[in-house]
């Protein structure tokens, strides 16, 4: 399979005589796939999205970006021009006195000429909602517009892969949708590659695929659906089940099986209807 | 210990270009004890009013009353200092202010700083450490050696050092796994069932609110919007959803199943709430079939 990133038996260690971070990490990502990593804090989920960007090197092994290694530093520029990241606290990520300033920011460095750096700023803002800030001083956003302002920034990059490093966590309910509406819509009318880390697993089910990180090590990969099969798996990753994987669970406890894994609510409800009618 | 607020307003910037109103019109009275929870969408003034609970902003107009304390617009710092001690301010990503060299030297830090003998204050520290869930084997460690969920229990240890009488809390859960998650919250249930602390919690999750808190409180435009127990806010879905909120998904489910099976269902927050209602209705079901 012809990969837009190829991780290639990637080992990763912060200290030399440290643990390792990552071990033996071996992941394809064909351009447009939404992919969702999950896994318990510390379990390498974040070391293995730094290492997408060049931002750490690979002990052993090798990332590829479309084609180009990344620790080959005449590729560092090109590769995280098309890699755009968006952190979890948008406070470690801001520069200009001016949200408009700030997206300015990164297009200046790129030289990005001036009347398609206004047009892509403008555009940028209008996908996430922030037009009407765009005058503000980033330091006096709350913390959910700031994120909105950072994933703006990385969008006027026009990259090829978002990597989202919880990138949504610290939005409101609605906010978190309508961002992940605006990446949704990126992956599937521009064929953005998604690479989003996440805790929320009603996220990660919408996902094209989802692997699981536990201490380092990839221990699941596949469907979303597949993937839930094996809650055991999952509860040893540290991860707490989708709620209504979590209501089968205890309704199973109280004697009331229902035939297949229900990962969203409507699957519940129709579970629990088909179930009363065959009692 | 008396929380309240009334009529307060606060502006950044009064007089300049860049006036802007954050919070006005606010009436709020906690109870001691409580577990509120303040839940509103990004940039509805929740930072803003829970900043004047403990005096770090003074109200442009109306008034704040912490303790024996009443705070007006025209307030001097210096009697602030006490008010800062009995209401202890969690941040967001409060393990970013971790700095000394160990964990007993950080979580002390503050008592030193309001006169507390070292004696006295390392006694604390280790009772706070304890509280939050650590063993003293940690206070000679470096607090940079921790997990991030380990750091930000040292962080909140420093603020409980203070004996304080409230704890706010802003979005204290933010960046921790699931688990993670819900073991910080079940501390700080512990920490109001038994210190008796009231808790006041700056929260984007709409299943942490209505598990945990007694009230709630919801912020829109800068002022109270709606406040109530979890069954009077989160029966008006539509109310919630106009200000960029959202119900909790138990909520959401039994509403689901309720247009379902065609019957009213009774309100459940829990997990364990929502098995119990699906047993009987399971078990009614096969009433009527039979």
């Amino acid at each position: 399979m012809k990969g837009l990133i190829i991780v290639h038996d990637v080992s990763f260690r912060y200290e030399d005589e440290g643990p390792y971070r990552l071990a033996n990490i071996n992941l394809t990502v064909p351009k447009g796939e939404w992919l969702s990593i999950v896994g318990h804090n510390g379990s390498g989920k974040s070391t293995l999205a730094k290492l997408l960007n060049g931002l750490l090197l690979p002990d052993e092994g090798t990332v590829r970006i479309g084609g180009k290694r990344t620790d080959q530093e005449r590729h560092l520029w090109d590769i995280r021009k098309q890699v755009g990241m968006v952190f979890q606290n948008p406070d470690n990520q801001f520069v200009g006195t001016t949200v408009k300033d700030d997206i300015a920011f990164g297009l200046e460095n790129n030289g990005v000429p001036r009347e398609e750096m206004i047009e892509r700023i403008s555009d940028s803002l209008t996908r996430v909602q922030m037009t009407e800030y765009e005058n503000q001083e980033p330091h006096q956003l709350s913390g959910g517009q700031k994120q909105r302002v950072a994933i703006a920034g990385v969008l006027a990059q026009k990259p090829d892969v978002i990597v989202l490093d919880e990138a949504t966590s610290m939005l409101d309910p609605i906010g978190r949708k309508e961002v992940l509406q605006t990446i949704r819509e990126l992956n599937e009318q521009d064929g953005i590659t998604v690479l989003s880390i996440t805790h929320d697993l009603e996220e990660a089910i919408k996902a094209d695929r989802m692997i699981v990180m536990k201490q380092g090590k990839m221990v699941a990969s596949g469907a979303p659906k597949d993937v839930f099969q094996n809650t055991d798996l999952l509860l040893a990753a540290g991860l707490e089940l989708p709620f209504s994987l979590t209501i089968q669970k205890k309704l199973k406890e109280k004697g009331i099986h229902l035939p297949a894994p229900t990962l969203t609510q409507s699957e519940l409800v129709d579970a629990l209807w088909n179930y009363q009618l065959n009692a | 210990m008396e929380l309240s607020t009334k009529r307060l307003a606060h502006i950044y910037g009064k007089g300049t270009p860049k006036e802007r109103r954050a919070v006005y019109n606010v009436s709020i009275d906690v109870p001691p004890g409580s577990f509120y929870a303040i839940i509103g969408h990004t940039g509805s003034g929740k930072s803003t009013l829970i900043q004047h609970l403990n005096g770090l902003l003074k109200p442009t107009s109306g008034s704040v009353k912490i303790g024996g304390t009443t705070i007006h617009p025209d307030e001097k710092g210096k009697r602030l200092k006490e008010v800062r001690r009995q209401v202890g301010m969690v941040f967001q990503y409060p393990e970013h202010q971790l700095f000394e060299e160990t964990i007993e030297k950080d979580i002390c830090f503050g008592p030193r700083n309001f006169d507390v003998s070292e004696k006295e204050a390392k006694r604390r520290a280790k009772d706070s450490l304890k509280m939050v869930g650590l063993g003293e084997e940690f206070l000679q460690r470096s607090p940079f050696e921790l997990s991030g969920g380990q750091m930000r229990r040292v962080a909140i240890a420093g603020v409980l050092a203070m004996k304080p009488e409230v704890l706010i809390l802003d979005e204290p859960t933010a960046g921790l796994d699931p688990r993670g998650r819900r073991e910080m919250m079940d501390l700080f249930l512990s920490l109001q069932q038994e210190q008796n602390i009231t808790i006041i919690l700056v929260t984007h999750s709409m299943e942490d609110a209505a598990r945990y808190a007694d009230q709630i409180i919801v912020m829109s435009g800068g002022t109270v919007y709606m406040e109530g127990t979890r069954t009077e806010i989160f029966r008006q879905g539509d109310k919630l959803q106009a200000v960029g909120l959202d119900i909790p998904e138990s909520t959401r489910f039994l509403q689901s199943l309720q247009e379902r099976f065609g019957i009213s269902i009774q309100a459940g927050y829990t997990e364990d709430e929502v098995v119990e209602i699906i047993e009987r209705l399971m078990k009614a079901g096969m009433h009527n079939d039979g």
